[in-house]
């Protein structure tokens, strides 16, 4: 169901959403209901798009020509607009990825080990 | 793409499909299809938002708003004509007077001169020290403003010249010295201000010509043909923009002379608060007849020297090089012991010699203009806020619909700006009538050099100044908007409740404030109309009504010696011919004009302290004395026969007597002047009442009367006084008539009433008194609406209450003393917080008041009074409305 207790479910962080739909592009063009969905079920419902900030960020991106938008027809023949990764944004991509690898290697080193039982 | 945003009806169709995919997917998942729309929906959220925040993330959003708020802007304004009349005029006379002030600072202080590279030009002087060369020097003595020493700015001819062939530090070496000439053109004869200029002068400053060429080093040579090259100024003046001028011939000091071309219009020579007329070539100066200004003469320094110094060149090397090369030609001409030490002088904004004593002048204007702009903004501040306060139900509706905070301060300060924008234009417009203004107060004859114009300099402080008051004025309303609590406002309470009525305590402070800079104003407009008084009051010692003066020189008209003697005395039986003259005299120097002559005194039995006694001379006709009515108290005045004798002889005033014959008679006694005793015996012949010789203000000094005939050699310009019977002007047409008659040639300048020259030797007295008191007049007049918008606020809020008090008996006088007393409790503060600050700023224009002190009581109890006055005035209409309200009306509005 896609009401489910909200408290599971973890808010984005600043920044990490571009990410996200950057990463999702990668298997080619998507529409922004796509996107959203996409997200929620690779992060096996841990993840919940906020749809009011997904399409300022969807135009941020396009903004900064890391994506491409163009009207095209959904697999259930709807109008929508399909976005698509340019090369930039794939740059882009590869560059935010490690980033955030780092950044979560450092934060995990200096969080220590897992509890057990969390 | 860049500034092409994206539709915003694209942006809703994608939420639309979005919205419809979704619940698609859903209604395969299972819900029903009404089910699945709806969870659609909810799963996205608020879809308004979501459109609102794509919708201010594009670029030009912040643009769009802000035609809005503009747009709203002036209806706002619109809707209330009269506080957007008063708002925009006090703010435009603030800006405007502001602006004004400015462009007068800007070009005597802030401006270069129009010329290539202005930063690299140094002004040459030389340091005044006890063991100075044996030189008559003429030019200027400043203090330098860096070192505080006192430096002279003149050098002999041969110093320059030397300079030039060997001193490589400077690219450029160029030599002037102003000069007054007599043009004669299109039968007329006047005077002129010029420089003569050496012949690199327009190239090495890098100055171009508008018409025709400049002066150039070839016409600089001995036996070459003379030229003269004009200001745009002058050749509009003289020549009415003829450009046929150029070419032609006209006649300087009585030799012909071609004129080669018209500088551009900012260039006006060196000095930046004189303007020249025109440019002659050094080599010209025995030609044109100077009576001392010599290329030959080591001790005769009179060439003033510009430098342009080479890139990289250190002012102190520059400055060691000067002062080697000037010890060798002094070593050279004048065998004198120490070489002066040479200064370099900033000389990017030309030669400043009235910067200092300006300074002060521009210093007050600018604070009174400065104060009524902030006593405006203030005013403006008050007004908005109470503005903005009943716009309080208006803003909490939009509060509680959702406007930001943010949105809504920008939108008042919006209006603010716009209300600046209004006054910084019409400002603009009344800047330059302002200016004139100023300007004929405290310079009768135009003769102001720098031409202060509206340029884009001043519109960039117009705009600053506009912003900055707009900000100021703006900030106090827009923060108090960001405090309003929507539920009572919207309730009603806010606008009409009796209790809790909000004090604005702030606005009420403000108005004391503007009470306090009003009063500050007053005062020192008081301070000085008391001191113009003082000054008008003065007894002079001579008698300047009825009496027309002017000025010739004929001596550049090649008359000399005798020839020149004979030709004065002729002028003024001439003159004295004239029906209505009652008497003619004449003197080396005009009384009031601040010039004078003078020389140390030796006299028998006369040791002062410092071994130095000096006094001031005149030289003038024997009639002299008698035309301005200065009595003879003991022995007899000057004769025609003293004025062709061989004795010599003086008059002396009190104040001589006084300093050099303390105790015995004078009359018969001799006394010499100059450095050494026996180089001129003169015998006292009798003794004048003292009269003011240079300006109003100084003390009488030690003065001596001589015949001007006592020197035939020093003998050039003088100053004709003309006693009438009837008004003085009204003989001046005849007495230019009797001049050309003697001589066509000889020019008569500056002619003007006695009076007149008195009331120019006060012009910044009389500019002070006038433009502070104009200014205290708009301040206060600004307070006075400032108290009266506050008053008449509060009165509305409290109609309820008051409606109450008179329902319960009160009587209406006690009703209308409450709100008058509130009032006068403004001013009161006002008074305490504007009288102390008077009292400890006044002293900072000691030096321009006379006759009484920065703390004169009368000044500050008249301006106390009138301030109280005028706030009284202010309370007095909605007093009178509190007393005047309907109880029953009061109440039903409940």
């Amino acid at each position: 169901m896609a009401t489910q207790d909200s408290d599971d479910r973890i808010v984005l962080l600043q920044g990490t959403l571009d990410l996200l739909i950057l990463r999702t592009l990668v298997f080619g063009p998507e529409h922004g209901q796509g996107i959203a969905r996409a997200i929620r079920q690779t992060s096996e419902d841990s993840l919940l798009v906020d749809h009011g900030s997904l399409y300022p960020a969807l135009q941020r991106l396009e903004d900064q020509g890391w994506i491409k938008a163009k009207w095209g027809i959904s697999k259930n023949k709807r109008k929508a607009r399909f976005y698509n990764l340019t090369a930039k944004g794939r740059k882009q991509l590869t560059s935010e990825t490690s980033q955030w690898r780092r950044l979560v290697a450092a934060i995990g080193r200096i969080l220590g080990p897992e509890e057990a039982g969390g | 793409m860049f500034w092409r945003k994206r539709k915003h009806g694209d942006f809703q169709a994608e939420i639309q499909s979005h919205l419809e995919i979704e619940s698609d997917e859903l209604a395969v998942e299972g819900s029903n299809p009404g089910d699945a729309k709806y969870q659609a929906r909810r799963v996205f959220g608020n879809v308004t938002s979501s459109e609102e925040r794509f919708y201010e993330a594009s670029r030009w959003v912040w643009f769009e708003q802000f035609l809005q708020d503009l747009r709203y802007g002036i209806r706002m304004l619109r809707h209330s004509p009269a506080f957007t009349l008063v708002a925009v005029l006090s703010l435009a006379l603030g800006i405007g007077a502001n602006t004004a002030v400015f462009s007068l600072v800007d070009a005597v202080l802030l401006k270069t001169l129009p010329v290539r590279a202005p930063e690299e030009l140094r002004i040459l002087t030389w340091v005044h020290s006890d063991k100075e060369p044996d030189i008559s020097h003429s030019g200027y003595n400043v203090v330098d403003s860096v070192s505080g020493q006192f430096v002279s700015g003149s050098f002999s001819y041969a110093a320059y010249r030397q300079f030039r062939d060997s001193v490589p530090q400077f690219s450029d070496l160029v030599a002037y010295a102003p000069n007054q000439f007599t043009v004669t053109a299109g039968g007329a004869s006047e005077f002129a201000d010029g420089e003569f200029v050496s012949g690199n002068y327009f190239t090495g400053l890098g100055a171009q010509p508008l018409i025709g060429r400049p002066i150039l080093p070839e016409d600089d040579a001995p036996g070459r043909p003379a030229v003269v090259v004009l200001t745009y100024r002058y050749w509009e003046k003289r020549f009415a923009l003829d450009p046929t001028v150029v070419g032609r011939a006209i006649v300087v000091n009585q030799r012909p002379v071609t004129v080669v071309g018209v500088m551009q219009p900012p260039f006006q020579g060196l000095y930046s608060w004189e303007a020249v007329d025109l440019f002659v070539p050094i080599n010209k100066v025995a030609e044109m007849r100077h009576p001392w200004f010599s290329l030959s003469q080591p001790n005769s320094w009179w060439v003033q020297i510009f430098g342009r110094l080479r890139p990289g060149v250190s002012d102190q090397a520059a400055a060691a090089a000067l002062k080697a090369s000037l010890g060798h030609t002094i070593e050279q001409f004048a065998k004198s012991a120490d070489v002066p030490t040479v200064l370099l002088r900033p000389g990017a904004r030309g030669v400043g010699l009235f910067r200092e004593s300006v300074s002060g002048l521009f210093a007050i204007l600018g604070a009174v203009v400065g104060l009524v702009l902030l006593i405006a903004c203030m005013n403006l501040a008050n007004l908005l806020v109470a503005r903005s306060t009943s716009r309080g139900r208006e803003i909490a509706v939009r509060l509680s619909i959702g406007a930001g905070v943010g949105r809504l301060v920008r939108q008042l300060f919006t209006e603010s700006l716009l209300l600046a924008g209004g006054g910084g234009l019409v400002g603009l417009l009344l800047a330059r009538p302002l200016l004139q203004l100023m300007l004929r107060f405290a310079d009768g004859e135009g003769a102001l050099g720098p031409d202060p114009r509206i340029d884009l300099r001043t519109l960039a402080f117009t705009a600053g100044v506009s912003v900055v008051s707009g900000m100021l004025f703006g900030l106090l309303p827009a923060w108090r908007a960001t405090r309003v609590n929507p539920a009572p406002a919207l309730k009603g309470t806010g606008t009409a409740g009796m209790a809790g009525s909000p004090r604005l305590p702030l606005s009420r402070l403000l108005v004391s404030l503007q009470v306090g800079m009003s009063l500050l104003l007053l005062a020192g407009a008081g301070l000085f109309v008391r001191t113009l008084r003082q000054l008008s009051a003065v007894d002079l010692g001579f008698r300047a009504e009825k009496v027309l003066t002017f000025k010739t020189d004929p001596s550049r008209n090649g008359y000399e010696g005798r020839a020149l003697a004979d030709l004065y005395a002729r002028l003024r039986e001439n003159i004295a011919a004239i029906p209505g003259v009652e008497s003619v005299g004449m003197s080396q120097h005009g009384l009031m004009q601040g010039v004078e002559s003078d020389a140390s005194v030796h006299a028998p039995g006369f040791r002062p302290a410092d071994g130095k006694g000096n006094a001031q001379l005149l030289r003038c006709s024997a009639s002299f004395l008698s035309t301005m009515r200065i009595p003879v108290l003991l022995g007899r005045s000057l004769t025609l026969a003293d004025e062709r004798t061989s004795q010599q002889v003086a008059v002396v005033n009190q104040s001589f007597v006084e300093r050099f014959f303390p105790g015995g008679s004078p009359v018969g006694q001799t006394f010499y002047l100059g450095e050494q005793p026996g180089a001129e015996a003169l015998q006292v012949i009798g003794v004048a009442k003292d009269a003011h010789y240079t300006d109003v203000r100084s003390e009488v000094k030690p003065t001596v009367y001589l015949p001007y005939t006592d020197s035939l050699t020093g003998l050039h310009q003088m100053t004709f006084v003309v006693r009438t019977v009837l008004p003085p002007l009204a003989i001046a047409g005849a007495v230019r008539r009797v001049v050309a008659a003697t001589d066509r040639s000889i020019p008569v300048a500056e002619m003007k009433t006695e009076e007149q020259q008195i009331a120019e030797s006060i012009a910044t007295e009389r500019l002070f008194a006038a433009f502070v008191s104009a200014f205290g007049g708009v301040a206060a007049l600004l307070a006075a609406i400032g108290l009266y918008g506050v008053m008449a606020y509060a009165v509305a809020r409290r109609t309820v209450e008051i409606g109450i008090r008179l329902a319960l008996g009160a009587r209406r006088a006690t009703v209308q003393w409450m709100v008058l007393r509130q009032s006068l409790w403004m001013v009161a503060l006002g008074l305490a917080i504007g009288i102390p600050a008077a009292l400890a700023l006044t002293r900072f224009v000691r030096s321009t008041l006379y006759g009484i002190q920065p703390t004169d009581p009368i000044s500050f109890v008249v301006a106390a009074i009138l301030i109280t006055i005028v706030g009284a005035a202010a309370a007095w209409i909605p007093a009178r409305r509190a007393s005047r309200v309907d109880p029953i009306q009061a109440l039903r509005n409940e």
